[in-house]
This record gives C-alpha cells, structure tokens and sequence, in this order.
C-alpha cells in the first residue's frame, strides 16, 4: 500500500464502523475496539510515511481537481490525525465502561463517524469537501451531546445545533463567493489566491466569522460550556478535546494558505479575540462552582491560546506555529484526560460540584493524578506540551514585541493554575460516603493515559515539530 | 551513551523509579515501600559518591537531548551541581529514616512517601540542570511534588498553607518563565557557562536587568527573600520531615541555589555587578536576614520560629553571592551545606519534641533536655552554629562572609552579619536555657511500652547524625572533600577567572 | 616527643564521651583528663593541625605551655570536689571548657583562639547553670554581655584576618606566621578573655567557688598577652580586661532592662500585624468572601453574553470587523 492510497482508508475505515455499529448492536464492542484501534495504526502509518514524501495527495476514483474528490495530506494533517487516533482509543475504553446499552451502541456509532468526520476534514484537498465533513462533524458532535443526557444536556445540545448550523451557513456562503470567483475550490489551485479574487475579503470575512462560532471562540462562546458540561463524560472529552479543535484548524489552514496570512489588522483583531477568551474564560472558570463547568470554561480559555498563536503566525514565523501546533495537540490529550477524570468523579459523587467530592485522592488516586497531569500541562507547566507550547509562544510575542500578549499568556496561566488548584485542592479532603461504588479501572486508566501523555509531549515536542514540517 | 551520561540519568532514577512505584503500592505494604525507598536512598549516596570522585578528578559527567528546537533537555554534574546533589543525596537518606519513624501508623503513607521522591528527584535535577530551561522544568516539579506534601494532613489548615504556597510558587514560577523566555529571546542560549554568558552581549542595560529582576524574583520566591517569604511560616503545619525537606534540602535550597546559578552561571558575577543590579540584591538579602531574625524573636511556636530563622539564615547565601569577591562567594556556597545540615537537625528535633512529648511552643520546653537528652544535644548544637559559634559549621560559613566583605569593602555587610548573629543568639539561646535549667513544669508522660531509648530509634538517630555533621563540617573544614574545601574549589574552578 | 602537645587536648576528647563511661568511671576519669595537659609541659615543637578549623597549629613553650599546665590541677581539683553527684553533663562541660581554654592558649591561628575562647566560655557557663548557681533574673544580661563579647571578638578577628594579610585567596591559610608580633592581637586577646572573664564574674560572684573559675579565664589573659606580643601587651591585656569588666558590670543592667520589654513589643507587634486571620469555628479562612459581590456580578455577565441575541449580534460583527480589517 502506497502512502497516499492511505488517505481515503482513513475516512472509509471509521466510517464503515460506525455504520457497522448502528446495524449491528451485537458486535458494538469489537467495532469500537477494532474502529479506533486500526484508525491508530492507519495514523502511525500515515506520519511514518509522511517525512520521506513531503505530502500526500489522491485523487479518489482518478478524477482530479476540480471535477473529483482530492485528498492531500501534509505535515499538519498527520500531525492531527495522530493526536485523534491516538486519543480516540482511551476514549472508546472508558465509553466502554461507562455506558449500558442500548447508550453504548449509539456512542460506538456516532463516535466513530464523528472519527471519519476528523480525518476527512483534517486531510480534505477542497473547501467542498472541508463543508461536508464540517458538517458531518457538527451533526454527530450535536448527537453524541445529546446522548443519554436529561432535559438539560437535550436543550445544550439543540444550542450547539444551532450554533454549528449558522456557523456552517456562513462558512458556505464564504465557500459560494470564493467559487463564483474562482471556478475552482481545490485547496491547491487556490493557495495564495484569496487576497486578488474579487470579493476574497468577503469570502474570508464569513467563512472565519463561521468556523470562528463553531470553535465557539470568545464572545462566541456561548453554547460550549452547558453543552460540553451536561454530555457524558466521553463525549463531553470528544468534544472538547476535538470537535472544537478542526474548525480553528480549518481557519488556521484558509488563512495562511488561501490567504497567505495577509492584513496585519485580522491579526490583530484575531490576538485580541484570543486574548480576551484567554482572559474572560479563564476568570469565568475559576468562579465556576461545578467541576465540570469549570472545565469546559477552561476549553474555551485554552482556545484563546490558540487564536493568539495564530494571529502570531505571520509576524513570528515557525515559532508561533510551532506553538499553535503543540499546544493544540497537548490541549486535546490533557483536556481529554481532564474531562474523562472528572466525569468518574462524578459519577462516583453522582452530582459535579466540587464542594461535594469526598476524599478521591484517597478513593480514586488514579483520577486524582490524571487531573494532576492533565493541570500541568493546562497550566502550562514544564514538563509538559503545554509549557513547549507556552514556551515557542513566548518566544514568538517577545520576537513580534507583542509584549501585551506576553503579559496575557503568563496571566492566564496563573489563572488557569487558580482554576486548576481549586479542582485538585477539593480533591483533598471531605468525608466518605458509604453507599459509594467503586469504577471500573479501566475508566480511570484511560484518564490517566491521556493526562500523562500530555505530561510525557513535553519530551516529543522536536520530533512532533518535525513531522510537522515548514509552515502550510 | 557512556557511563559519564548515564550517572547524572542513574542518579535523577534512583529517587523517580522508587517513588512512581510507590504510588502503585498498597498501603499496607510497609515493608516493600521502606525497602525500596532506602535502596534509592541508598543507591543514590553511592552513585553521586562515584560522581564526587570523578569530579574532583576533573571528569565531566553530562547529558542532554533536544527539546524544542534550540532548547535541549540537559544534565550537568560540576562541581557546584555536585556540592547541592550531595547535600540532598545525604540528608534524603537520613530524612527518608525519620520519615519512615515519624510517620509510622499514619494514614497516606504511599502518597507521601511517592511524592517525598518526587520531590528529591526534582531537587537533583534543580542541582543538575545544565542550563535554564531544564532549572526550570525541575524547579516547577519541585513545586508540583510538595504542595501534597504540604497540604498531606488535608486539615482545612493544611490546605490554606498548601494554597498559599502555591500562590506565591506558581507566581514565582511565572516571573522566571518570562525571565527565561526573554533571556532566550535576547541571549539566543540558555546554556549555564562558568562566569556567565551574557558579558558582551549587545542587549541593552536596561533589558538585562530587568531579565536579572525578573529571574531573581522568581526563585526568590523559594528562597523566601522578603517580601516573598510569606509562605513559609505558613508551611509549617506539614509534618516534620515535610519541614526538613522544605529548609534544608529541597525548596528553599532550590531557591537560593537558584540566586547562584543565576549570578554566576548566567550574568557573571563581575558582569552583574558592572550591570549594578547585584547591590539590589545584597540590599534585599541584608533586608532579609535581619527581618527574619526579628520576627524569628516574636514567635513562640518552635517550628515557626525556625521558619522564621530560616527565611533569615537562607539569605546568608544570598548576600554571599552578592558580595562581589571569591571569599565571600566561598561563604555563601558553603552555607548552602551548612545551613541544610544545621536546620534539618533542628527541625528533626521539634519534629522529636513534637511526636514524642507533644510539645509545640518554646514557652513548653521547660526542662525537657534531661527527658530527651540526646534530641536536647543535637538541637544545642544545631542552634549554636546558626549563631555562628566556633567550632560548628555556622562559623565557617560566617568567616568567610565576613572575610569577603571586608575584602570587597562592604563594610555594612559585617555589620548585617553581626547584628544577625547577636539576633540569632537572642532567639535561640532562650530556648536552650529553658531546656537545659529550667525545671519541667510537671511530668513528663511515660515513655511508650518497650521503649529503649528517649524516642524511637529511627526519630533519634537522624538528629544525632546530622548533629555530629555539623561540628564536623566546622571543625574538619580544612579537610579534603569537607563542604568548605569543596566550595573553594567550585569557586576557583567556575566562579571566578583564574 | 612532637607530639606532646596533643595532651593539652585530652579533656575536650574525654568529654563528649563522659556520659558514655559507666557510673564507676565517672568518678575518677574527670580528674585524671584533667590533669594529662600537664605534659604540655614537655618540651616539643610546633605542632600543624592543618586539618581542623581551616588549618590550625600550635607554638610550643612559654608561656602558653606552662598556663595550659597551671590550669590542670585546678581543673582536676575542681572536678574531683564536684564528683559525680549531678551527673554527667556538669564534669563534661568543665572538660570541655578546659580543653578549649588549653588549645586557646597554645593556638598560633586566630581561628582556634576564637574558637578556644568561646568554646571554654559557653561550657563554663553551662557547667555553673547546670549547677543551679545561675541568677535567673541576670540571665539576659550576662547573655547580652556575652554575644556582644562574642561579636566583639568576631569581628576583631576578622579585621586581624585581613591586617596579618590572611592569605585566604582561594585556599585559606591559617594566620600563623604574621601573628606573633602584633600587639593587635594583644588586643583581641585582651578583649575576647575580657569579656568572658566579666560575664563569669557577672554570672557568680556570690560563690567563692565560682571566683575561683571565674579567675582561670582572667589568668589567662596577661599570659596570653604576653605571648603574642611581649610585656607591654600583658599589661594593655590585664587594662583591657578591667576595663571591659567595668563596662560590663555597668552595661548588663541596663541590658537586663531593655530586652525583655523589646521582645514583649515585638511580640505583640507580630501578633497585630501578622496573627493568622481570624478562623471561623471549624470552617476555613474567610478569605474568599470579599470577591462575593464581584463574582456574582461577572457571573451574571457571563449569563447575559450567553443568549443566542447577543451571539448572533456578535457573530455579525465579527464578521463585519474581519472585513473592515482587511481594507487595509
């Protein structure tokens, strides 16, 4: 098998599961299993192939652009479709223990549409095929939202309905513009176009303002924090960890390659939308009295780090990149990790405020420690890929004399060591409460997992960047 | 990879393997968990025993891979590395002993004793760290690795002093993060180098200093400069081993190790002063010591007091790395070592008065040295040498501060010293008189069934240890591989040029 | 027969072990320790210590010999009227303050006089506290006397350390050679025997037995002096010691008077400033109160910018501020 034959196994391998697993309920188990694990081994293969070919590119059927289906692949793409086959295995373990049928069915089948969903998006060679994957995205992030939760999660779920709607609307009249223009959307044929086509700007103006709801970046943020609060605990990961994460990279992609990075004031605009959710989120966060409200306002402070990263990209280079990447990637393992070990807290509490716990460091010590791991690398501390990627950051708003972006990334991390302490702090402490079961291992394992590999990314980091390449 | 990279690697997992283990044991696994953490201990004393020998041979023991680009992941035992690892080599061996004794029956004992590792581990690789990025992912793990340590009673207490340490731990940590980054930004390198890196370096004045301010005030933090002390006191509901680890080996230590490293290794001491920023310093440091002796006078619980005492004497480094000259830079390192020998064996005996009498405040100690005479000694002995009494440890150290000031003309500096060790003396010989001449105010309760000593053997022995250390390392200074000889030779072999 | 000298040392190396020895030993081994310094007296040479403090030596003959030998039998008479009644600890401090007075008097470097000097006053004070002679309501005083003596002392020695040209860069060489001739060190001598002969004299001179230890330090003195610096310094020695008595006697009074209410003042200053927040009973500190009002009103922020209006609203703008960003 060739490198690039690799690319439409990639959406068809998880898609025919999650197919699978809504027909056939007996053998969800196995389909979750063999789902995510051969999606890893398809990752692996895809970044050990990738650096002796520079990029991958197929053409699906033999029709090329602009007429067929193109997939490329190139160091951004491995490098995210990696980190989701690498955490999408956790996820299914814990899934497994943590729901009952008929939940668990629907989970195995939505998730791993939601799966093929990524890796189309993350290796889609037009704007076409992007929207449709955006969309399947969306629609199966709405569905396992709702999944198994009460009235509350239900009217959480329809707001991220709506939201992931109109964001992709927008994105789409942007996709018209741009190909009433161009007559083409292939990526490729595209790249560096965007400013000189008539009506470019506009295009780049609703596309951006779209995706930018989808990754509910602040003030945008509305619906992210019940919805990713009142899902189960592997979902609410998914989430969190990656359903937000491919519309930033779809921005990051159109901006800097369709665009060329072009207006200093986008970037500016960008910076200060990133460092005020940096800012705001974070604050909401720490004032946050249920664990998992916490959390999910701690996703959306991440992603102001992100949007900062970005809007550096064009004034510092490889480091804002190189930043942008990792703390993407260490966000998806930590917040995994975060989310999956305060979801068996409370499940063993049977309520989320952190007021309630009752002595997990002693009754769920693994848990404990993943929400221990998971906050260093949140907090962007070393060793971790949070510090590597706070790190380049650094490195790259002192390069750019953007000293106010300094200031906001080291604020916010000591914010986010506020929020994250007041988490650990009532993992300490309380009284047992004798009606309580014990959890499977594996729940707490698969949070454990993830939280350190976030911890052990701070040692990966020059090979990840490796894989990663020059800038798209 | 040769043996020269392995050691300082070997050395980081004779405490790491041990403690990540130890969290998987369960808790009745006293037997195994005792074992295993003595043979680390054990295992780590030998290894930095090779180390010692090959360092003062001149062998370079170093290892580093890359991290991010232009960033590496480095390990670098010289000399002055090694003068750090060994004090903490030795008195984790010792505090790993009384921990073991005093912590006996007590819930938790796998976390602690996990986290006790991790936190030598990190204090090793603080003492290692071959340049600044590395000192500072250790410097953070040390962070990291004692706040549960701090908060182990989880008393609502405990977890107030836990919060406050790491509010002004993770600010601290904050402040050197963007020290660090800048430094990056403007030096292209953060590689620790004898005599700095930054002398002829095309940065303006003013950047450096405030990446020096910057830089200082994040690590001192730790090492408890005022006004970033405050946590300190605090800290002091954790249990005894906690609070000899926290003085004597690891936190604070870390802290003022790290004033050294940044003085000598990253701006050059001479270049320093030329930027003037090393006077602020000395400022601060001399501000420190006789504040901390002052509010040290108004305590009356003991381990407060010698909270207090420390957040004096741990300046004592400060203000000899401040004073541009190699006798002082003598000074201030050997402190280093004696302060740590001299403020473990103190807190090991509160820690003694403590579990076996339940005493906590000065004010109780009445008569205790003929109940508990041989804790009673060491502690005198302790005690004398913070004050700087010939012929304990104390003294040497504040010989070669006073040699160094009056050699760079600091003639204020002497005067800090002496109005610190008149302090000093006023503090600590009222509690030596109170154990020693007063009479108990009554009984002492009975001695546990099948007693054979004051305390139990493993609380008793560790004091005495570090006790005879202390009038050692004074009286035998002269001698080869002495803390006193081995700072001089740090000093001429990277201080300062030949 | 170099190594003669060694026995002015025997006292300080019997008594850390003296409560080591069975109860039968204790009687007689004190005495005995205390009079082998007399070998002292044997005539030898020099002897390097290279190896304690930061490399000592002693000088052989007059006149530190023979005071290390009259001291013996006075430490040896002491110790057997003492005999074994109040324990251990009291014989040992005396064997300590012995020794240590002994290597004072026959050190040719500055440290091992210091050292000497401080050593011998801390364990004869501590001998006669032992012994319950102490006057509880001086004890401050004689303390204060006795640190600033010792401050004194210190600082002088260091001043000498750096006039004798100690050459101490980078590896420290005792002062030895440039010692003997300075009637600085005459001085020092004079003020560090000083100041401890008037604290003994403060501390007990209402027992005879105690003068009389009181007076061995201040024999000391005009001996010492005349060994570093000939005559006139014995002389300026014994001034030095009367004067320093003098100021003493006058000072601790005073001293006795002011410490205590300053350390009361300080007390009560920390208790003010720094007492630990006031606990409500059984809960945690009140410190998170005052951000109530603050918190709830971001809250509610929070809440308003959550509406699908607001968002939309902000979508729209958004997209309208990306486009106004690319006019330019």
């Amino acid at each position: 098998m060739s490198g690039s034959q690799l690319l439409p196994l990639l959406v068809l391998w998880p898609l025919a599961g999650g197919l699978l697993a809504l027909l056939a309920p007996r053998a969800v188990g196995l389909l979750l299993a063999a789902g995510t694990a051969g999606n890893l081994a398809l990752g692996l293969f895809l970044a050990a192939t990738l650096p002796g070919a520079g990029a991958l590119a197929h053409d699906v059927g033999g029709w090329g652009a602009p007429l067929g289906i193109a997939l490329r692949a190139d160091g951004l793409s491995a490098v995210l479709v990696l980190v989701t086959a690498f955490a999408a295995p956790w996820l299914a373990l814990h899934a497994s223990a943590a729901y009952a049928e008929p939940e668990r069915r629907y989970f195995a089948g939505l998730f791993l549409l939601f799966l093929a969903a990524l890796n189309g998006l993350f290796v889609a060679g037009d704007l076409f095929n992007l929207y449709v994957t955006l969309e399947l995205l969306g629609l199966s992030a709405v569905a396992l939202a709702a999944l198994g939760g009460g009235p509350a999660a239900l009217a959480a779920s329809l707001r991220y309905l709506l939201a992931t709607l109109t964001g992709s609307l927008a994105y789409l009249l942007g996709v018209a513009l741009l190909y009433r223009a161009a007559g083409t959307l292939d990526l490729a044929q595209l790249a560096g176009q965007g400013t000189d086509l008539p009506g470019g700007a506009v295009a780049f103006a609703l596309m951006v303002a779209g995706l930018l709801l989808k990754a509910a970046v602040f003030p945008l943020h509305f619906w992210l924090p019940p919805a990713h609060a009142n899902a189960t605990p592997p979902v609410s990961a998914a989430l969190s960890a990656l359903a937000v994460k491919a519309p930033l990279y779809l921005v990051l992609r159109l901006w800097l390659s369709l665009y060329d990075g072009a207006w200093p004031l986008v970037a500016e605009l960008l910076a200060a939308l990133g460092a005020a959710g940096v800012l705001w989120c974070s604050l909401q966060a720490v004032l946050q009295a249920r664990a998992k409200l916490l959390v999910a306002y701690s996703t959306v402070a991440q992603l102001g780090y992100l949007l900062v990263a970005l809007a550096l990209v064009p004034a510092a280079g490889l480091n804002a990149y190189g930043a942008f990447v990792l703390l993407l990637v260490s966000h998806v393992l930590a917040k995994a990790g975060l989310f999956l070990a305060v979801g068996n807290l409370a499940r063993r509490a049977r309520h989320d405020r952190m007021d309630g716990f009752e002595r997990v460091v002693h009754h769920m010590p693994l848990s404990a420690g993943a929400i221990a791991l998971a906050g260093v690398s949140l907090m962007g501390l070393p060793p971790s890929g949070g510090f590597s990627g706070k790190w380049l950051l650094l490195q790259a708003g002192i390069a750019a004399g953007k000293w106010w972006l300094v200031a906001v990334v080291l604020l916010g991390g000591l914010l986010a060591a506020v929020y994250i302490f007041k988490l650990i702090e009532h993992t300490f402490g309380g009284s047992d409460r004798p009606d309580a079961t014990a959890l499977p291992r594996r729940m707490e394992w698969a949070a454990l997992a993830l939280a350190g590999s976030a911890v052990a990314l701070g040692f990966l980091g020059q090979p990840l960047l490796g894989l990663l390449g020059g800038l798209p | 990879m040769n043996e020269h990279a392995l050691l300082p690697l070997a050395v980081l997992a004779s405490s790491l393997l041990p403690g990540l283990v130890i969290f998987f044991l369960p808790e009745r696994a006293v037997r195994l968990r005792s074992a295993l953490n003595l043979a680390g201990a054990t295992a780590k004393l030998l290894l930095v025993g090779v180390m010692l020998w090959g360092v003062s041979r001149g062998v370079s023991y170093a290892v580093s891979f890359p991290l991010l680009p232009g960033i590496a992941f480095s390990l670098r035992a010289d000399s002055l590395a090694l003068l750090f690892v060994t004090l903490s080599a030795q008195l984790w061996f010792l505090t790993t002993i009384y921990a073991i004794g005093y912590l006996e029956n007590s819930p938790n004992r796998a976390r602690f004793f996990g986290f006790f590792s991790l936190c030598v581990t990190a204090t090793v690789g603080v003492a290692m760290a071959g340049n600044l990025l590395t000192f500072l992912l250790f410097y953070e793990l040390l962070t990291l690795s004692t706040y549960p340590l701090v908060a182990h009673r989880e008393t609502p207490v405990a977890r107030a002093a836990g919060n406050r340490y790491l509010a002004y731990t993770i600010g601290g940590g904050a402040a050197l993060l963007l020290g660090t980054a800048w430094l990056y930004a403007v030096a292209g390198t953060l590689t620790f180098t004898p005599r700095g890196f930054l002398d002829g370096s095309d940065a303006p004045a003013a950047v450096l200093a405030a990446i020096f301010f910057l830089l200082v005030a994040g690590v001192g933090v730790k090492a408890a400069l005022v006004p970033l002390h405050g946590w300190l006191p605090r800290a002091m509901v954790a249990p005894a081993p906690v609070s000899a680890l926290l003085h004597a080996v690891a936190v604070v230590k870390a802290g003022a190790f790290g004033i050294i490293r940044i003085v000598y290794d990253v701006f050059g001491v001479e270049y320093a002063a030329e930027l003037g920023v090393i006077d602020a310093l000395a400022a601060v440091a001399a501000f420190t010591i006789i504040y901390g002796s002052l509010r040290a006078l108004a305590q009356d619980d003991l381990k407060r007091r010698l909270a207090f005492s420390t957040v004096s004497q741990v300046s004592y480094i400060a203000l000899g790395v401040a004073i541009v000259g190699p006798l002082a830079s003598i000074g201030g390192i050997v402190h280093l070592v004696h302060q740590g020998l001299m403020k473990i064996t103190l807190f090991f005996c509160a820690g003694n008065y403590a579990e076996t009498l339940g005493l906590h405040k000065v004010s109780e100690l009445d008569g205790v040295g003929r109940r508990m005479p041989l804790t009673t000694a060491a502690f005198t002995v302790a005690a004398l040498g913070m004050i700087g009494l010939p012929p304990m440890a104390g003294f040497i150290s504040k010989w070669y501060l006073g040699l160094g000031a009056l050699e760079a003309g600091d003639t204020w500096a002497v005067v800090v010293l002496a109005g610190s060790s008149a302090l000093n003396a006023a503090y600590f010989l009222p509690v030596l008189h109170r154990a020693w001449f007063r009479a108990p105010a009554g009984p002492w309760p009975p001695p546990a069934v099948g007693a054979r000593a004051e305390t139990a053997l493993a609380l008793l022995v560790p004091p005495v240890i570090t006790a005879l250390l202390v009038i050692l390392a004074g009286l035998f200074a002269a001698v080869p591989y002495s803390p006193q000889e081995w700072a001089t030779l740090v000093v001429r072999r990277e201080f300062y040029a030949p | 027969m170099k190594l003669a000298m060694l026995f002015a040392f025997v006292p300080l190396l019997v008594a850390p072990l003296l409560p080591l020895v069975p109860a039968g030993g204790r009687r007689w081994l004190p005495p005995l320790a205390a009079l082998l310094p007399v070998a002292a007296l044997v005539p030898a040479g020099a002897l390097d210590l290279s190896w304690v403090m930061l490399g000592a030596g002693t000088i052989p003959g007059m006149p530190g010999a023979v005071a290390v030998a009259l001291l013996a039998p006075c430490f040896a008479l002491a110790l057997w009227r003492r005999g074994d009644g109040k324990g251990p600890g009291g014989s040992a401090c005396l064997l300590l303050a012995q020794g240590a007075l002994g290597a004072a008097l026959v050190a040719s470097d500055l440290l091992l006089l210091l050292a000497g000097f401080t050593l011998a006053t801390y364990s004869l004070l501590a001998a006669r506290l032992g012994d319950g002679a102490g006057a509880p309501g001086r004890l401050p005083a004689v303390i204060a006397v006795l640190v600033l003596g010792d401050l004194a002392a210190f600082e002088l020695a260091l001043l000498l350390a750096k006039a004798t040209g100690n050459a101490v860069v980078p590896t420290v060489a005792g002062a030895a050679g440039a010692l003997s001739a300075s009637p600085v060190v005459a001085a020092f001598a004079a003020l560090s025997a000083g100041s401890r002969g008037a604290l003994l004299l403060l501390a007990g001179y209402r027992s005879a037995a105690a003068l009389l230890l009181a007076a061995l330090p201040l024999l000391a003195v005009p001996l010492l002096g005349w060994r570093l610096g000939g005559a006139h310094a014995a002389v300026a020695a014994v001034v030095a010691v009367a004067a320093f008595a003098l100021l003493a006697a006058g000072l601790a009074p005073l001293l006795s008077r002011l410490l205590p209410p300053l350390v009361a003042k300080l007390t009560a200053w920390e208790a003010s400033a720094f007492g630990l927040p006031a606990r409500r009973a059984g809960g945690e500190p009140s410190a998170e109160h005052p951000r109530r009002g603050l918190a709830s009103g971001l809250g509610a922020l929070e809440l308003a910018v959550g509406s699908w209006r607001t968002a939309l609203a902000a979508t729209v703008l958004l997209a309208l501020l990306l486009l106004a960003a690319t006019l330019r």
